[in-house]
C-alpha cells in the first residue's frame, strides 16, 4: 500500500522536518493519500502528497525546533540587546575602535567593490552586447613581421557584411583629429566618422532626433549634450550648421541629433559623429575600397542571433583568399578575427584600439588591499573581544547556571558582533561618501553610490560575512567557560587562546610589515621615474602641435608644418625669455614615435623609430653626441642626406662605429649616418630604448621601408625652452605670435615634463592608494594593538605588582613585558619578506628600467613597524610598570 | 502580557478544534472546513496555524492513537484550552455587539 506514496517526497519531508512533528504530519498526508486514492486516481494522489511536501517547508515549520519557545526568546532577544549596548558602552575606547576600524575596512571594500563592478560592466549597457564584436586584424609575415591590430582595413567591414549572412550589421569608428568651426570660433576636437548603423548596433542615446536618421545624409552631424553647450550655450542647436575641416577644406555640417554623453564606462567614446559618406573626403578610393594592409578604423560587427563567433570566424580564411588574392593571402598569413565587445576593457592580450584597455591587475591589487584592510579590522575585533572575554565570563556564568543553552550563548554574542558591524556599516557609508570624489580622482572614474540592489546586496553580505567572522570565535571561547570555574573566582587564562590570539596579532604585523615595505618600494620607484636622468633636458620645456594640412603625403605635410616652425622660430628668437627653440615631428609622452619596418641585406626584418627633426634639435634638447657630428646649420646636403642614430641602433646591427655607414636596407635613397647620440629616453620607462633614427627630412628614409605605423601625428610640434621664471608673461607672449601666424587656430600647449610624468599616473595613482591603505591598516592595527595590551597588562598587574616587591627592576620588568612583542614582530617580519619580495618583483617588471628590491626597504620596515609597535605599547608598558605595588596588591 | 490578537484563520481553526473535539489532528480540520463551509484549505496552512495557536497557549496537544489508514503513524489531538475558549466566547461577543450596531436593512432580491 505505502509502495504508491512517493517515497522521495516523504524523504525530504523527514529531512527537513522537527521530528517532533514530523509523524503527525506524515500521517495526515498519509490519510489524505488514501482519501484522494479513492476519489480522484492515483496519479493526482501522488501529486498532491508532493505539492504538500513542498507547502511544509516553510520556516515555521523547519525551524520550529530550533526556537522552541518564541516568549522565552523575543523576552532573551530584548535582554541580549540592553546587554549588548551596555557593554559596549562600558567599553566606549575598544567599541570605538572596533567601530571605526570596521568602517574604513567596509568604506574600502565597498569602494573597491564599486570600482570592481564598474571595471567588469564596462561596455555591458548595450542591449546586444553579447552578439557585438570587434575585428582585429592579424598578420604574419615570417621572422619578426608579425603585425596584431585592433585597428583594421576600410574594406573589412562592408566585406564581411556583404559575404557573411551571420552579420547583421556592421560599424566602422575612425577618430580624426581637426577644426571645428562655430560662427567665428574654431575649436580642436575629435570628430568620428562612423556607418549609419552605428545607432542600432550601440545603444547610446539621442536626447533629441531620430536613431535611424541621424547619419544617413553626408551633411549631418550629431553632437553631444557636452558640447552643444559648449557651442550654443543654452539655445537650440537643432538645425543649426557648424563647419567641419575635412582635408583641407571645411564643410558645413547640420546639426540633426544631440546624443546624450557617452556613459563613462564605455569603450566608444565620441563628440561629434559625422557619416562614413565622408570618408572620401580624407582617404582615396583604393584605401578605402582594396587596401587591406592599410589599418585606420575600428569595425565592429553585430552578428545575428544566434550566430556562433567561432563558426563566423572559420569563414574568414576562404573569404580573404578570395577578396585579397590566392598569393597575397598566404604570404601575410591573413587572419582576421572577432573580439567580443565585452572583453575589450580588461583583456591585455589585444592591443589597444581607440580606448585604452585596463590592466585587471589594479582591479586584484584594489580587491586584495580592501580585504586586507578589513582584515586587519577583523582581527582587531576578535582579539579584543577575546581579551574582554575575562570581564564577561562572569555575565556567562550566571546565564548558564539560570539555564542559557549554549547555542543561545553563541547567538548572543555573533548578534553582538552584528550590532558592531551594523554600527560599523553606518560609519563605512559615511567615510565612502566623504571619500568618493577622493578615490575618482585617483583611479580616474565617475563612480556613484546609489541605493540600488547592488549596493544593498553588497551591505547585507558585509554585515553578515563580518559579523560572523568576527563573532564567530568570540561566541566559541565565551560561551565554552565554564560556570562552576568562574562562579567560583579562579581565573581562567587559556593558553590555547593566548597562542590564537598571538596568531592574530602576528597576521596584523605581518600584513603592516608587507604594506609598508611594499609602499617603500613603490615610493622609490615613482621618484625614481620621475628623476631619472632621460639622457635629455626635460626642464622648462614645452610643447606646441602646430598645423599642417591634411591632405598630401606625409613628407609634404611635415615639410609645410616646418616652414611654419621656421617663422615661429625666427620670430621666437627674438625673445628675451626664450632660451632655444626646435620644431620636431614627435614630442615626448604621448605614446610611441612613428614605427618604421624593412627587410635589411641579410633578409632581416628589422624595425626603428624615427623621429624628423630641425638642425637645433639635438644642441636644444642637451642630448649627448658619442660618436660624429651633429646636422651643420643651414647645410643643404644635411638636410637632404644626413641620418644621426642612437646607441641602440648602433648596437642592433653589431656596429664598432656608425658613423660614414648606411642603413643595410636596398631601397634608401641616398643618406649616410653622421653622428651617434646616447640613448636618451623617448618613450617611457615601462619600455628599453629602441634603435632610432633622427633626420632632417624623412624623404630619404620613407622610399626604403615596408612598414609604418604611428600612435600618435607626426605632424611637428615647437618645443621652447623658457628662461625660469615670469613663465606666464612669456607663454603670453608666445600667444601672441601664434594669433599673428596661425590667426584663428587654437592656441594650446603643454609642459614636456607634465607630460611625461602622465605617463606614469596610474602606477603613481597605485602608489598613493597603497599608501593610504597601509596608512589606515597600520592605524587601525595600532589601535587594536593599543587596547590589546591594554587588556594583558591589566591580568598581569599582580604578578608585576609581585614581581616589583620582590625586587625585580623597572628594566628587567620593560624587557620582560615587551619581548613576547619584540620576538613576534621579528618572527612577522621575516615571514613578510618573502610574499612582498613577490609581490614587489612583480610590478617592478612591468618596468623596462627599475630600482632593485633590496634588503634595505625590508629593514627601514622592519624597523618603522617596530617603533610604531612599541610607540603604541609603551604607554601600557610604563603605566604597568610605573604603578605602586601595593595599590594592586593591598586588596588580597 | 500584550493583548493576543486572533487572525480569521486562526479563528476558524479554533472553533474547529472546539467542535471536532477528541478528533481534532490535521486532516480532520481541513475536511470539517470543507465539509461545514465549503472552503478548500492546505493541510499546511492548518498545521502552522495549530502549531501558532499553541504557542499563543490556546490550544494543547498530544500525540494519539495509531490507526491503519496512516500507515500506523500516530495523530497529534488538538484539545481547546480555558484560555482558547475564553477568546472564542469574547470573539462572540464582540461580533454579536458590532452586528448590533449596523443598521439592519432589508436585503433586496435575497
Amino acid at each position: 500500500m505505502n509502495n504508491k506514496l512517493p517515497n522521495y517526497a516523504l524523504r525530504f519531508l523527514k529531512w527537513y522536518c522537527p521530528t517532533s512533528l514530523h509523524e503527525s504530519i506524515e500521517g495526515d498526508l498519509v490519510e489524505q493519500f488514501e482519501e484522494d486514492l479513492a476519489q480522484v486516481g492515483l496519479g493526482r494522489a501522488r501529486l498532491n502528497v508532493v505539492l504538500n511536501v513542498i507547502r511544509f517547508f516553510r520556516p515555521s515549520i523547519i525551524l520550529r525546533n530550533k526556537f522552541s519557545n518564541s516568549f522565552f526568546q523575543n523576552y532573551m532577544f530584548k535582554n541580549y540587546l540592553k546587554i549588548a549596548f551596555r557593554s559596549l558602552w562600558r567599553a566606549k575606547a575598544h567599541s570605538l575602535i572596533n567601530v571605526l576600524g570596521l568602517g574604513l575596512g567596509i568604506a574600502s571594500c565597498m569602494l573597491i567593490s564599486l570600482y570592481v563592478r564598474d571595471e567588469i560592466t564596462f561596455d555591458t549597457f548595450h542591449l546586444k552586447a553579447e552578439r557585438i564584436y570587434r575585428v582585429y586584424a592579424k598578420e604574419d609575415w615570417g621572422e619578426k613581421q608579425q603585425f596584431f591590430y585592433t585597428f583594421t582595413p576600410f574594406p573589412i567591414g562592408p566585406a564581411l557584411k556583404e559575404n557573411l549572412p551571420e552579420v547583421e550589421s556592421q560599424v566602422r569608428i575612425n577618430n580624426v583629429d581637426t577644426q571645428v568651426m562655430v560662427g567665428e570660433n574654431h575649436f580642436n576636437e575629435t570628430v568620428v566618422l562612423t556607418d549609419e548603423d552605428f545607432f542600432k548596433v550601440f545603444d547610446f542615446d539621442l536626447i533629441v532626433g531620430e536613431k535611424n536618421q541621424a547619419l544617413r545624409g553626408q551633411n549631418n552631424v550629431v553632437l553631444t549634450k557636452k558640447l552643444a553647450e559648449k557651442y550654443f550655450g543654452a539655445s537650440d542647436p537643432i538645425n543649426k550648421t557648424i563647419s567641419i575641416q575635412l582635408g583641407e577644406q571645411f564643410e558645413e555640417f547640420t546639426i540633426v541629433a544631440v546624443a546624450a554623453n557617452p556613459p563613462t564606462n564605455s569603450s566608444i567614446q565620441f563628440d561629434i559623429l559625422i557619416s562614413s559618406l565622408n570618408f572620401s573626403k580624407l582617404y582615396g578610393k583604393e584605401m578605402l575600397t582594396s587596401s587591406w594592409f592599410n589599418i585606420i578604423p575600428e569595425t565592429y560587427v553585430l552578428l545575428q542571433e544566434g550566430a556562433e563567433a567561432k563558426a563566423v570566424e572559420h569563414k574568414f580564411p576562404s573569404l580573404f583568399k578570395t577578396l585579397i588574392g590566392e598569393e597575397k593571402f598566404r604570404k601575410s598569413n591573413y587572419a582576421p578575427g572577432l573580439q567580443p565587445l565585452t572583453d575589450i576593457h580588461l583583456n591585455t592580450d589585444f592591443p589597444r584600439g581607440l580606448a585604452p584597455v585596463s590592466n585587471p591587475r589594479y582591479s586584484y591589487i584594489l580587491s586584495g588591499i580592501a580585504l586586507l584592510i578589513l582584515f586587519v579590522a577583523c582581527i582587531n575585533f576578535v582579539t579584543l573581544s577575546v581579551g574582554r572575554s575575562m570581564q564577561r565570563a562572569k555575565e556567562v556564568g550566571v546565564r548558564k547556571v539560570v539555564g542559557a543553552m549554549r547555542t543561545q550563548l553563541i547567538t548572543q554574542f555573533i548578534g553582538e558582533a552584528v550590532i558592531v558591524t551594523l554600527l560599523a556599516l553606518l560609519v563605512g557609508v559615511g567615510l565612502l561618501l566623504i571619500n568618493l570624489p577622493l578615490f575618482n580622482d585617483l583611479s580616474g572614474k565617475q563612480l556613484l553610490f546609489p541605493v540600488n540592489q547592488f549596493t544593498l546586496m553588497i551591505m547585507g553580505l558585509l554585515l553578515v560575512i563580518i559579523g560572523l567572522i568576527s563573532g564567530s570565535y568570540p561566541a566559541l571561547v565565551l560561551s565554552a567557560l565554564k560556570p562552576i570555574t568562574i562562579l567560583k573566582g579562579s581565573g581562567q587564562t587559556g593558553k590555547s587562546k593566548q597562542n590564537v590570539r598571538s596568531i592574530l596579532v602576528g597576521i596584523q604585523l605581518m600584513l603592516s610589515v608587507f604594506l609598508i615595505s611594499s609602499t617603500l618600494l613603490m615610493r622609490e620607484q615613482l621618484s625614481y621615474l620621475q628623476n631619472k636622468n632621460m639622457g635629455f633636458d626635460k626642464a622648462q620645456l614645452i610643447a606646441i602641435q602646430l598645423n599642417a594640412p591634411r591632405t598630401g603625403g606625409l613628407t609634404k605635410r611635415i615639410g609645410i608644418a616646418f616652414e611654419t616652425a621656421q617663422q615661429f622660430k625666427n620670430e621666437l628668437s627674438k625673445l628675451p625669455d626664450i632660451l632655444a627653440v626646435s620644431a620636431a615631428s614627435h614630442d615626448f609622452g604621448n605614446g610611441g614615435w612613428m614605427t618604421l619596418g624593412f627587410t635589411d641585406e641579410q633578409k632581416m626584418y628589422r624595425t626603428f623609430n624615427m623621429n624628423v627633426v630641425d638642425e637645433d634639435y639635438i644642441s636644444m634638447l642637451k642630448i649627448q653626441l658619442v660618436k660624429g657630428r651633429n646636422f651643420y646649420k643651414g647645410n643643404l646636403s644635411d638636410k637632404r642626406r644626413a641620418v644621426i642614430v642612437n646607441e641602440a641602433f648602433e648596437k642592433e646591427y653589431g656596429w664598432a662605429d656608425a658613423v660614414g655607414k648606411k642603413i643595410p636596407g636596398k631601397n634608401f635613397q641616398d643618406h649616410e649616418i653622421i653622428g651617434v647620440v646616447k640613448d636618451f629616453n623617448y618613450a617611457s620607462l615601462y619600455t628599453k630604448v629602441e634603435p632610432l633614427v633622427i633626420v632632417e627630412d624623412p624623404a630619404m628614409i620613407v622610399s626604403g621601408i615596408e612598414n609604418f605605423n604611428m600612435e600618435n601625428s607626426p605632424i611637428p610640434k615647437l618645443l621652447i625652452r623658457l628662461k625660469p621664471g615670469n613663465m606666464a608673461v612669456t607663454i603670453d607672449q608666445i600667444k601672441q605670435l601664434w594669433n599673428k601666424i596661425e590667426g584663428e587656430e587654437e592656441f594650446s600647449f603643454v609642459f614636456v615634463d607634465q607630460t611625461m610624468a602622465k605617463q606614469y599616473r596610474s602606477d603613481q595613482n597605485l602608489g598613493k592608494i597603497v599608501s593610504i591603505a597601509t596608512l589606515l591598516s597600520v592605524i587601525i592595527g595600532s589601535l587594536g594593538l593599543y587596547a590589546l595590551a591594554s587588556l594583558t597588562m591589566q591580568q598581569r598587574i599582580k604578578e608585576i605588582s609581585i614581581r616589583k616587591v620582590m625586587g625585580a627592576s623597572e628594566n628587567s620588568l620593560l624587557l620582560l613585558l615587551s619581548k613576547e612583542y619584540l620576538v613576534l614582530q621579528v618572527f612577522c617580519l621575516f615571514l613578510s619578506i618573502p610574499i612582498t619580495w613577490y609581490l614587489m618583483s612583480n610590478w617592478l617588471s612591468t618596468f623596462e628600467y627599475r630600482i632593485p628590491v633590496t634588503a634595505n626597504a625590508f629593514a627601514l620596515a622592519g624597523v618603522i613597524s617596530l617603533v610604531i609597535a612599541l610607540a603604541t605599547i609603551s604607554f601600557q608598558l610604563f603605566k604597568i610598570v610605573w604603578t605602586n605595588p601595593a595599590k594592586c596588591l593591598k586588596y588580597e | 502580557m500584550q493583548k493576543e490578537y486572533l487572525g480569521e484563520f486562526e479563528e476558524l481553526v479554533l472553533t474547529m478544534v472546539g467542535i471536532l473535539q477528541d478528533d481534532a489532528y490535521g486532516n480532520a480540520i481541513v475536511n470539517e472546513i470543507k465539509e461545514r463551509i465549503g472552503r478548500d484549505v492546505n493541510l499546511s496552512a492548518v498545521h502552522v496555524t495549530l502549531y501558532r495557536l499553541e504557542d499563543k497557549g490556546y490550544v494543547k496537544s498530544g500525540m494519539g492513537g495509531a490507526t491503519k489508514a496512516r500507515g500506523g503513524r500516530r495523530k497529534r489531538i488538538f484539545t481547546v484550552t480555558n484560555a482558547g475558549l475564553a477568546m472564542l466566547r469574547v470573539k462572540k461577543e464582540q461580533q454579536i455587539q458590532l452586528w448590533k450596531l449596523v443598521p439592519q436593512l432589508k436585503i433586496v432580491g435575497g
